[in-house]
């Protein structure tokens, strides 16, 4: 359709690149809030310091306030560091959740049932982790789409050198 | 990623870390052994005098026959179920079941068991990690299994963590006095089991007291040993306790105890501040000790046991009044040297002073008293805990409706009864159920199984039932929750009666007499301090109130 009306053509691109504009500032401050939320959970509200989760934390920090910050000023870089935090995060998320999953499985292994008290603290844990640390990134990383391919690029750019020259 | 990429993934992932979750609990969990494996310990004294494993597959290596002495005590322990025990401490401290686990090691041909009896004896579980300063621990002390394994096998520590085969092994002890335990639920109790239960928990502190008046503050049942440290506050909880049963029952032998442990306060302990009489040791003042003083010289007061207290009572209710600030809150702590009260607050301490005050002016009939009390418990209930979200979160308020019972004939506060029951309402979502754990901990209070069930907030939570319960008799005897409370009274109050040393496991305590009528910290924390059985036995005063 867009074929055989150039301007409606037109028309679609421009309202679908404001929606893409107005989902990346939308993931920008979500990056940035969540880059907060997981600041102030790790190093201000847990009572006691630990390597493990506090470097884990650290890279989430970071990841998510330069690609969120990358997003917000629509920075060439933006993209592609947004795409890559949302997996480095995601992982995080998954390691996280797994982490629990086993613990729980093998002090019930070892203790018999965890009484109801636990449980919930466990699934509790996991429930307040997945928004930022699993939701979150799978929605950014369907919104920003499949890397470009690495060796369709450098074809089209050894293509275009010609013209471009 | 493609979306269909990215859900694939997914979906591997959540299989894997299915199947990743089925290996690891069936991996550590105890596989049954054949029955008829039992250890069998000869302990006099407290002490390991022989011992022999029976119908086990290995026998361990110095195989005694079974030759107790005179006067020991011959225990059984099944084995029920073994599992795998790595040796890294933290998966070593957390793998063993505080209170049923212990240990076997194997090297070559050689095999060495650590029951759970050893490790009760020795106090080794829950002090594997210190829990921050609170005085408490979790996890099984890994020095300690070593250690008892590496005497047995007639070589170092080092070679069992580098050599031996560890595994964790259930232990069940079989014993009559169990299977009576198992018999006190909380719809079995009857007024002759509590009273009992009450009277000896008395006796236990009259036995306590010195000819001054000082408790045995803790004793560490396993070693018949003080434990060091002394608190005014908890001294004088504890003569509060001693003064209701005594008084009830009108026993000579408690009532003179009693009477010494009141008197220290009343002759030694009470000193000036500023223009009025407090309870303090130094230069600074706890309102808890006065407050809590207060109470015990009321109740002995009260109960007719001694009536030379009446001038000490008014003292104390005056200074009461002067650390209260306008709005019902009180100031904390009393600066003596410079002759005025610190505005800070601490853990109890309000509760303490309300209730006190609400008792005395059973006593001194002044209607300050009265007021003071009832402007305290409108603070504690009201803007005391008034935050986002406080009506989903509890403190610790049994001293709040325990001051709520005592008004409610003559000051009733609707807003404090509701407050308790709500507080009531978040208490029995961590109340455990029978099976919850793998400990004994029907009617015990916990949100881990990491930490065996504590005894005492079991019974503090059963006092402040009790008198939560009595209000709302008066108050709406047909209300629906009454019988939830009820339910959740009376399983608290069997859980501490099942763990009160009447006489306990005895084999595994130096001098049992000592400790008889004592409640431990938790089923494997032997320590016996003074407000165990305080406030274990108020809660049963307050139960038999509730049952005449």
């Amino acid at each position: 359709m867009s074929e055989a009306n150039p301007r409606a053509g037109q028309t679609d691109q421009a309202s679908q690149a404001s929606q893409e504009s107005k989902g990346t500032v939308a993931f920008g401050v979500a990056n940035v809030i969540c880059a907060s939320l997981v600041a102030f959970s790790v190093f201000s509200a847990l009572p006691s310091r630990w390597w493990l989760v506090d470097s884990g934390a650290a890279l989430v920090i970071a990841l998510l306030g330069v690609s969120g910050v990358g997003l917000l000023w629509s920075t060439p870089w933006a993209v592609a560091t947004a795409r890559f935090a949302s997996g480095v995060v995601l992982a995080i998320g998954l390691l996280f959740i797994a982490a629990l999953a086993l613990t729980a499985s093998t002090l019930s292994g070892l203790y018999g049932t965890l009484g109801h008290a636990t449980a919930s603290a466990m699934v509790g844990a996991i429930a307040l982790a997945a928004p930022y640390l699993v939701v979150l990134p799978i929605a950014e990383l369907l919104f920003l789409g499949p890397a470009p391919d690495a060796k369709k690029l450098a074809k089209s750019d050894t293509s275009a050198t010609p013209s471009d020259a | 990623m493609k979306a269909r990429d990215l859900f694939t993934q997914l979906g591997a992932y959540a299989a894997l870390l299915l199947l990743a979750c089925v290996f690891a609990r069936s991996y550590v969990k105890l596989t049954p052994v054949a029955p008829g494996q039992k250890i069998v310990s000869a302990w006099k004294d407290g002490l390991l005098v022989s011992r022999e494993a029976r119908g086990v597959p290995r026998t361990p290596l110095h195989q005694k026959e079974l030759g107790a002495p005179v006067g020991a005590v011959v225990v059984e322990e099944e084995i029920v179920g073994v599992g795998p025990l790595f040796a890294k401490p933290a998966f070593f401290a957390m793998a063993l079941v505080a209170g049923n686990d212990g240990a076997r090691a194997t090297i070559g041909e050689d095999v060495a068991y650590v029951t759970a009896d050893d490790l009760l004896r020795a106090q080794a579980y829950e002090k594997g990690f210190a829990l921050g300063n609170l005085g408490l621990g979790y996890g099984t002390s890994r020095k300690i299994v070593v250690d008892l394994l590496a005497e047995r096998l007639e070589t170092t520590p080092t070679k069992i963590l580098e050599t031996a085969k560890l595994e964790r092994v259930r232990f069940r002890r079989l014993t009559k006095e169990r299977e009576d335990l198992e018999k006190i639920a909380g719809d079995t109790l009857t007024k002759e089991l509590v009273s009992a239960a009450a009277y000896d928990a008395a006796k236990y502190l009259a036995r306590a007291i010195d000819m001054k008046g000082r408790y045995r503050y803790t004793i560490d049942a396993a070693t018949g040993k003080n434990v060091e440290g002394y608190n005014w506050p908890r001294h004088s909880g504890a003569t509060f306790f001693l003064a209701q049963w005594a008084g009830r029952v009108k026993d000579p032998l408690l009532i003179q105890p009693c009477l010494n442990a009141a008197k220290l306060l009343r002759d030694v302990l009470l000193v000036k501040c500023g223009d009025m009489k407090c309870i303090a040791e130094g230069d600074e003042a706890d309102l808890g000790a006065s407050a809590l003083a207060l109470n015990a010289f009321a109740e002995i007061q009260q109960s007719g046991i001694d009536d030379s207290f009446r001038t000490v009572i008014d003292e104390l209710s005056l200074f009461l009044r002067k650390m209260q600030r306008p709005d019902g809150e009180f100031m904390h702590t009393y600066n003596r040297k410079e002759k005025h009260p610190n505005d800070i607050q601490k853990l109890y301490y309000s509760g303490e002073a309300t209730l006190a005050l609400a008792r005395a002016h059973l006593i001194t009939k002044n209607p300050d008293d009265l007021e003071a009390a009832r402007k305290g418990l409108a603070h504690l209930v009201g803007p005391a805990w008034s935050f986002f979200g406080s009506r989903y979160i509890g403190g610790e308020e049994h001293w709040t409706c325990q001051a709520l019972a005592d008004l409610w004939d003559r000051a009733p506060d609707q807003n404090a009864l509701e407050f308790c029951l709500n507080w009531h309402r978040i208490q029995r979502q961590a109340q455990y159920r029978k099976g919850e754990t793998p400990f004994d901990s029907d009617g015990a209070f916990g949100t881990s199984p990491f930490f065996t069930p504590r005894i005492t907030p079991a019974s503090s939570r059963g006092e402040a039932a009790g008198a939560t319960l009595a209000a709302l008799i008066k108050a709406r005897p047909n209300d629906p929750e009454r019988a939830a409370l009820e339910d959740q009274y009376n399983r608290s109050l069997a859980f501490v009666m099942r763990h009160q040393f009447r006489p306990g496991p005895a084999h595994l305590f130096a001098n049992p007499e000592l400790v008889r009528g004592g409640f431990p910290g938790s089923p494997v924390d032997f320590q016996v301090r003074i407000d165990f059985p305080q406030h274990a036995g108020s809660s049963m005063v307050r139960w038999l109130d509730l049952h005449p």
